[in-house]
C-alpha cells in the first residue's frame, strides 16, 4: 500500500499554540456588561491548554463552559473566568468587579465545586446516570456526597429532561434545563474540506492483541499516513461515517462501535469510519491512542485490521472541525449514557445524518425524522469504568451491541439521497429550535432575570 | 459544679511551633496566665471564686502545667515529645464534681470522651484547594473533619472567612454553635532595637509549598531583576513539599542572585531570630493562595512592619486598612502593589501596630470562654 507520511508534522504544534492563545484571551475577560443583568463569572474543571486536557476527566466541562461564555458575551455580559473562587471571601476580594448582583456559573463535577461566596452560584452539571450519591459514608471525603454539592448551590443547569427528573428525584429540587447552547459550524463543501484536512495524520485500525504494547503502538504509529492518502487508498467516493470520542469513556461503547463497523464493512466495503479520538496528556502520540490505549477497550479475540477504520488525535481548531463534519456524511454514536453529547449536536447542526443510540440525554432531540436509530437492549450495567457507579448503587443501562450498530448503520446506507437530505434538515431545524442561540438565550434570561429579581428582593 | 477546661497539646510536639501548634501555644500561654483559671493539681480542692479549673492533655495522659510551660519557653516540641513518651497513661481525671471541656485546637483525638467538647477549625484548605496538599493530608482532614465538627458542642473558627466555609460546605446541624475567634501574634517576645543600619531587604515569610505561592515573587524578580539591586529578598521559611528552593530559582533564572546573596533561602530560624528579621524588614510579603488566618501577616504588622499580602479568604480580616494587597491573579498586578507597599507614609508604622494590638491570645481565650460558658446550662 502507498503510504504518505503527513507534510508537516509541525502543523499540530502550531494549531496548538493557536488554541493557547485563544483559551488565555478568553480569560480574562472581565465581568461586567449591560445594565439589568448580573456580573458573570465563571470557574471550569480545565483552565489553561484545552488540547493538553482531552480526554482526561471532566474535559468536556471545558467545552461546555466555553459555548456558554460564547453566549453570554454576546447577549449579557462577558463573563470573567475564575481559576479559584474558594479565594475570594467577600465583595472587597475583588475591588475592580462591578456593583450590584454576581452571578457565578460552574462548570465542575461536584466534587469539585467551589462557591464565589458573594455571587449567587449556579452548577452547570452534566450528568446522565439515574443515579445520584446522595449520602456520605463514615470517614468518607464530603464533597463525594453529589446531592449535597449541588445543594450547595442556589440552582443547578442541567443539559436535558433525563439530568433534571434524576436530581430532582434525588433531593436536588432547584434543577432547570439550561443546555449549553449549539452554534452551526461554518461547513465548507465536502471537496474543500477534503483539502483543509489532506495532512491530517490518520491511522488504520491495527489491534493485535497478541503484541506486546510497545510493539502494538509502534505498528500503529509506523502505519501512520495522511487522510487523503488513506481515503485514496479505498479508492472511490466512499461514505464517511464520523465519530468523536474519547477511547477510555466507557460510556462511547467503543467496542462496540468499532466491531459493529467492522462487521458493516463487509457488506459496504466502501464505507469508512473517521474516528477521532480526544485523549491528552504529555507524550501521548497517535501510535499510542490508536495503539494500546483503543486496545484497552475492546474486548479481547485476537486482532482486528481495518483500513477503512481511520483513527486520528490531532487537535483541531474550530475552522478544522467543521471540515470533519462538512467531510462526513453521518455522525455515528453507539453511547449508552450522555449528558448533552456536543459533538453530535454540532454534526447534526452541520448537516450529518446522526446514527446513534437514544435514551438519557439523546431523548430530547432524536427521533425517526432527524436520526438512524441504533436499537439497544437495557440490562444492569456491568462496566466498572461507567461514573455513575460513583453513587454506589448500580444501574440499568441501554447498551448496544456490535450488530445493532452493524444494523443501523445498514439502514444508514440504505437511505435514498433525498431522504438523507430530508433527514439532515431536520436534524438542522431540531439543534437550532432546542440547542440555538435563540432558544438558549431565552432560557438562560429567564433564569439570570429570576436571579436578579431574587437578589434585589 | 467546676468546670475545669482541658487543652489537648498534641500539636505542642512539633519539632518547629508554626501554624497549628503556635495556635495551640498561644492558647496554652493564655489559659496558663489566666488568673481566673484555678491551676491546681488534679485532686485539688482550692479554687477560684469562678468554679474553674484548668488541665492539659495528650492522648490518655494528663500533662502538668509545669511541662507545657517549658515547652512553651523551649519553643519546640523534641522536649515535649521526650517527656510525653515516659508519661504515665493517665487518662484525664473526669472527677465526678468537675464538667470536663476538651478543647481540641486541631483534629480531634476522640468525640464524646468529655462532657463538653470544642475544637478550633483553620481553615478548609485540604478539603477546598486539595491541590495545595499532599494526598494523605486530604484524606487525614476529608475523613475526619465533617464529623468532628458535627460532634462538636461549639466550633472555633480562626477566621470569618474559615466560618463561612464551614456553614457553607459541611452544615453543621446548629449553625449558632461555630463561632470566630481570632487568635493572637506568636511573638517571641520583645524586639531590640538594631545596633546598626541594616541593608534594605524584603521578607517573605512561611513554608516553601505550593499554597504560599513565592512563584508570583520569583517570576517578577525574573523580569524585573533591577530590583534586586535596590532590595535583597529573604525567603524565610522550610521547605515543606513541592519545588526546592533550588529548583525554584533554577526554573525561575535566577540562580546567579542567589549565588550574589540577592536572593536567600535561609530555611526556618528560631522564634525570636525570625521576629528580629521581621523587624527589620523593609516589608514583609506573603503572597499566600489561601489561608485560615495568616499568623505572619498579624505578626509582620505587630512590628510595625508593612505587608503585602493577597485578598485571599482571610487575609483582609487580618490586614484589614493597615496592609497593602495585590491580586495574584492578574498579571503585573505584584509589581504595583509592592511599589505601593514600599511607599512608607508618617505614622503608619504606629497604625499598624495598633491594629496588630486588636488581636491577642487573651481575647481570644476570653472570647472562648465567654462562648462556652453561654452555652445553655449542663452543657457549659
Amino acid at each position: 500500500m502507498h503510504r504518505e507520511r503527513p507534510a508537516r508534522q509541525s502543523n499540530v504544534t502550531k494549531r496548538r499554540a493557536d488554541a493557547r492563545g485563544r483559551v488565555r484571551k478568553g480569560a480574562v475577560a472581565e465581568a461586567g456588561g449591560p445594565a439589568g443583568w448580573p456580573a458573570l463569572f465563571m470557574s471550569s474543571t480545565v483552565t489553561g491548554e484545552i488540547a493538553r486536557h482531552l480526554g482526561v476527566a471532566h474535559y468536556s466541562y471545558h467545552f461546555a463552559a466555553a459555548k456558554f461564555a460564547r453566549l453570554l458575551t454576546r447577549h449579557f455580559s462577558a463573563p470573567r473566568m475564575l481559576a479559584m473562587p474558594e479565594y475570594y471571601a467577600g465583595r472587597d476580594a475583588m475591588p475592580e468587579a462591578p456593583a450590584g448582583a454576581w452571578t457565578h456559573l460552574i462548570f465542575r463535577s461536584t466534587a469539585e465545586i467551589r462557591l464565589l461566596k458573594p455571587a449567587r452560584n449556579i452548577a452547570c452539571f452534566a450528568w446522565e446516570f439515574p443515579v445520584l450519591k446522595t449520602e456520605t459514608l463514615p470517614g468518607e471525603h464530603p464533597f463525594l456526597n453529589q446531592a449535597a454539592m449541588l445543594n450547595l448551590c442556589d440552582e443547578v443547569w442541567v443539559a436535558s429532561r433525563f439530568a433534571e427528573t434524576v436530581l430532582r428525584a434525588h433531593g436536588v429540587a432547584r434543577t432547570h434545563v439550561v443546555p449549553a447552547p449549539i452554534e452551526p459550524p461554518a461547513v465548507p463543501g465536502r471537496a474543500e474540506a477534503l483539502r483543509a484536512l489532506a495532512d491530517l495524520p490518520v491511522t488504520p485500525l491495527q489491534v493485535n492483541f497478541a503484541w506486546p504494547e510497545g510493539l502494538q503502538d509502534e505498528r500503529a504509529e509506523a502505519a501512520i499516513l495522511s487522510l487523503r492518502a488513506g481515503l485514496r487508498a479505498l479508492g472511490g467516493r466512499p461514505t464517511i461515517f464520523l465519530a468523536i470520542l474519547n477511547p477510555e469513556d466507557a460510556r462511547k461503547n467503543l467496542d462496540a462501535l468499532v466491531r459493529g463497523f467492522h462487521a458493516h464493512r463487509l457488506a459496504f466495503p466502501d464505507s469508512v469510519l473517521l474516528l477521532k479520538l480526544l485523549r491528552g496528556g504529555d507524550g501521548v502520540t497517535l501510535g499510542r491512542v490508536a495503539g494500546s490505549i483503543m486496545r484497552a477497550r475492546l474486548a479481547g479475540g485476537s486482532a482486528m485490521h481495518d483500513t477503512g477504520i481511520l483513527l486520528c488525535h490531532a487537535y483541531l481548531d474550530e475552522a478544522e472541525m467543521a471540515a470533519l463534519y462538512g467531510l462526513a456524511d453521518f455522525f455515528v454514536s453507539a453511547s449508552v449514557a450522555e449528558g448533552q453529547n456536543l459533538p453530535l449536536l454540532e454534526a447534526m447542526a452541520a448537516g450529518c445524518v446522526a446514527v446513534s443510540t437514544g435514551g438519557t440525554a439523546m431523548e430530547d432531540y432524536l427521533d425517526e425524522s432527524c436520526a438512524v436509530r441504533i436499537g439497544a437492549r437495557v440490562a444492569m450495567n456491568d462496566d466498572p469504568g461507567l461514573a455513575g457507579l460513583v453513587a454506589g448503587r448500580n444501574f440499568a443501562v441501554a447498551r448496544a451491541g456490535g450488530p445493532e450498530v452493524a444494523a443501523a448503520l445498514a439502514t444508514a446506507r440504505g437511505l435514498s439521497a433525498r431522504t438523507r437530505a430530508g433527514m439532515a434538515a431536520a436534524g438542522r431545524a431540531r439543534v437550532a429550535a432546542c440547542f440555538g442561540e435563540d432558544a438558549v438565550r431565552a432560557l438562560v434570561a429567564a433564569r439570570l432575570g429570576t436571579g436578579t429579581a431574587m437578589a434585589a428582593a | 459544679m467546676r468546670r475545669r477546661f482541658w487543652l489537648e497539646i498534641g500539636p505542642l510536639r512539633e519539632g518547629q511551633y508554626t501554624g497549628i501548634s503556635q495556635v495551640t501555644a498561644g492558647l496554652a500561654g493564655a489559659m496558663l496566665g489566666d488568673a481566673t483559671l484555678d491551676g491546681t493539681p488534679l485532686d485539688g480542692t482550692t479554687l477560684n471564686g469562678a468554679g474553674r479549673a484548668r488541665g492539659f492533655f495528650f492522648g490518655r495522659a494528663a500533662v502538668p502545667a509545669r511541662v507545657v510551660e517549658t515547652a512553651l519557653t523551649r519553643g519546640e516540641g523534641e522536649w515535649l515529645e521526650f517527656w510525653l513518651a515516659r508519661a504515665e497513661p493517665v487518662a484525664p481525671a473526669l472527677a465526678a464534681d468537675e464538667t470536663a471541656i476538651a478543647i481540641f485546637p486541631n483534629v480531634k483525638t476522640c468525640r464524646r470522651g468529655f462532657a463538653v467538647e470544642t475544637q478550633i477549625v483553620h481553615d478548609l484548605s485540604a478539603l477546598l484547594t486539595p491541590q495545595f496538599h499532599m494526598p494523605e493530608t486530604v484524606r487525614f482532614h476529608a475523613s475526619a473533619m465533617a464529623a468532628d465538627i458535627a460532634s462538636n458542642d461549639l466550633t472555633f473558627c480562626v477566621s470569618e472567612a474559615t466560618r463561612q466555609d464551614v456553614l457553607r460546605y459541611l452544615a453543621p446541624p446548629e449553625p449558632g454553635r461555630v463561632r470566630c475567634v481570632y487568635p493572637g501574634p506568636g511573638l517571641a517576645g520583645a524586639v531590640a532595637a538594631p545596633d546598626a543600619p541594616v541593608e534594605p531587604y524584603v521578607l517573605v515569610l512561611g513554608t516553601i509549598e505550593p499554597r504560599k505561592n513565592i512563584s508570583v515573587i520569583l517570576e517578577f524578580l525574573a523580569a524585573q531583576p533591577h530590583v534586586l539591586t535596590a532590595l535583597r529578598f529573604v525567603f524565610l521559611g522550610r521547605h515543606g513539599w513541592g519545588e526546592a528552593p533550588a529548583t525554584l530559582l533554577a526554573r525561575h533564572g535566577l540562580a546567579a542572585a542567589a549565588e550574589a546573596g540577592r536572593i536567600m533561602f535561609p530555611g526556618y530560624v528560631a522564634a525570636a531570630a525570625r521576629d528580629a528579621l521581621l523587624a527589620r524588614a523593609r516589608l514583609m510579603i506573603y503572597p499566600s493562595l489561601f489561608e485560615g488566618f495568616g499568623l505572619p501577616v498579624l505578626e509582620a504588622l505587630a512590628l510595625g512592619t508593612p505587608v503585602l499580602t493577597t485578598r485571599s479568604s482571610s487575609l483582609m480580616e487580618v490586614g484589614g486598612t493597615v496592609a497593602t494587597y495585590f491580586d495574584p491573579f492578574m498579571p503585573g498586578d505584584f509589581g504595583r502593589g509592592l511599589a505601593e507597599a514600599l511607599r512608607e507614609t508618617p505614622g503608619a508604622r504606629t497604625a499598624r501596630a495598633a491594629w496588630a494590638a486588636g488581636f491577642s491570645w487573651t481575647r481570644c481565650w476570653r472570647d472562648m470562654l465567654a462562648a462556652i460558658e453561654a452555652l445553655p446550662a449542663g452543657e457549659g
